[in-house]
């Protein structure tokens, strides 16, 4: 969907129309979920954080003047979700959860997706929220240093510092892993 | 440039967020730097892991829950303010209603008083007062 379709999406919501808002759920709860399951780590917490970043959207929309795209400001009001909710969090055993609700794989290569999952979870948890996000963010949403710093609400230096400190600590992260893979 | 400041710029390198003289000042110092070159294959090669995550499934039906808790606040804040654009609306027809009413009013019995009282120049004649002009 465009921009310009989110945004006559958006103008009929602001106006009351559920049904405009139902559609704006639907094209972007993929997205939001995919995100939240990658930087939590955990699949019951990101789908009660995309339940509440849409209740929040609702709240606001009338404060929506479309400076950033609608997608933009989803994930801005997700990211300040998660970084809350990640800050009160009290340290829990690592998370392994399979993300997919089926099993789609062959033992085989469920096995390898599974070790895989692990070995990134045990990566990204090493993470600040801060740098999780940025990070997330960039590689699987592909978002431009100028959207994360919109979504993350920071100045585009600062992102990239952010996605620099993020991008060694996985690099040192991941090697820990192969070696520990390896002995 | 150096090594600390072109490994800064390795993330905006990979995601292709650079500007064109950061870009160019990078890849010429990668030109000059195997440690640099060999640390930018790796953060490209850990993105590349990164993403062979398969994308988590959305949950069945979360789009109907989050309108059923959508709808059910909606609902909710009409109660608490019922039928509130109605009502401003409501309120602003009335108002110019009774605007419209007073003046109407207040033209039509202004001719009324006008038209069927004295003056007060003639009244206070009446009653022996010298006004000048009057009864002339």
């Amino acid at each position: 969907m465009s921009q310009d379709e989110d945004g006559q999406l958006v103008e009929r919501a602001q106006a009351g129309d559920l049904a405009a808002f139902e559609c704006l759920v639907r094209q972007h709860q993929g997205r939001l979920y995919g995100y939240l399951c990658r930087v939590s780590r955990n699949a019951a917490d990101a789908e009660e954080m995309t339940q509440e970043t849409f209740v929040k959207a609702w709240d606001g929309l009338a404060g929506f003047r479309g400076k950033a795209s609608f997608k933009t400001w989803l994930f801005r009001i997700a990211t300040n979700l998660w970084i809350n909710r990640f800050s009160r969090r009290k340290p829990v055993e690592p998370l392994t959860e399979d993300f997919s609700a089926e099993p789609r794989f062959e033992p085989a290569a469920s096995f390898r997706q599974r070790a895989l999952g692990e070995r990134i979870n045990r990566a990204l948890e090493g993470l600040p929220a801060d740098q999780r996000s940025a990070l997330v963010l960039s590689i699987y949403e592909e978002l431009s240093h100028d959207e994360i710093a919109a979504a993350m609400g920071r100045s585009e230096a600062s992102v990239n510092m952010l996605l620099y400190r993020a991008r060694m600590s996985l690099r040192r992260s991941l090697d820990d892993l192969r070696d520990e893979a390896h002995t | 440039m150096k090594c600390d400041k072109a490994r800064i710029q390795l993330a905006g390198l990979t995601d292709k967020a650079l500007s064109a003289g950061e870009n160019e000042a990078v890849r010429r110092h990668l030109a000059t730097c195997d440690e640099c070159r060999t640390l930018l294959e790796r953060l490209r090669a850990d993105a590349e892991l990164l993403r062979q995550e398969p994308a988590p499934e959305v949950p069945a039906g979360l789009a109907t829950r989050i309108m059923a808790e959508v709808r059910d606040r909606s609902a909710r804040d009409n109660v608490r303010n019922p039928g509130i654009w109605v009502m401003s609306l409501a309120t602003r027809v009335a108002a110019v209603v009774l605007v419209a009413v007073g003046i109407w009013l207040g033209t039509v019995l202004g001719r009324g008083i006008a038209g069927s009282q004295p003056s007060l120049a003639e009244q206070l004649a009446a009653h022996g007062v010298p006004v000048a002009g009057a009864g002339q």
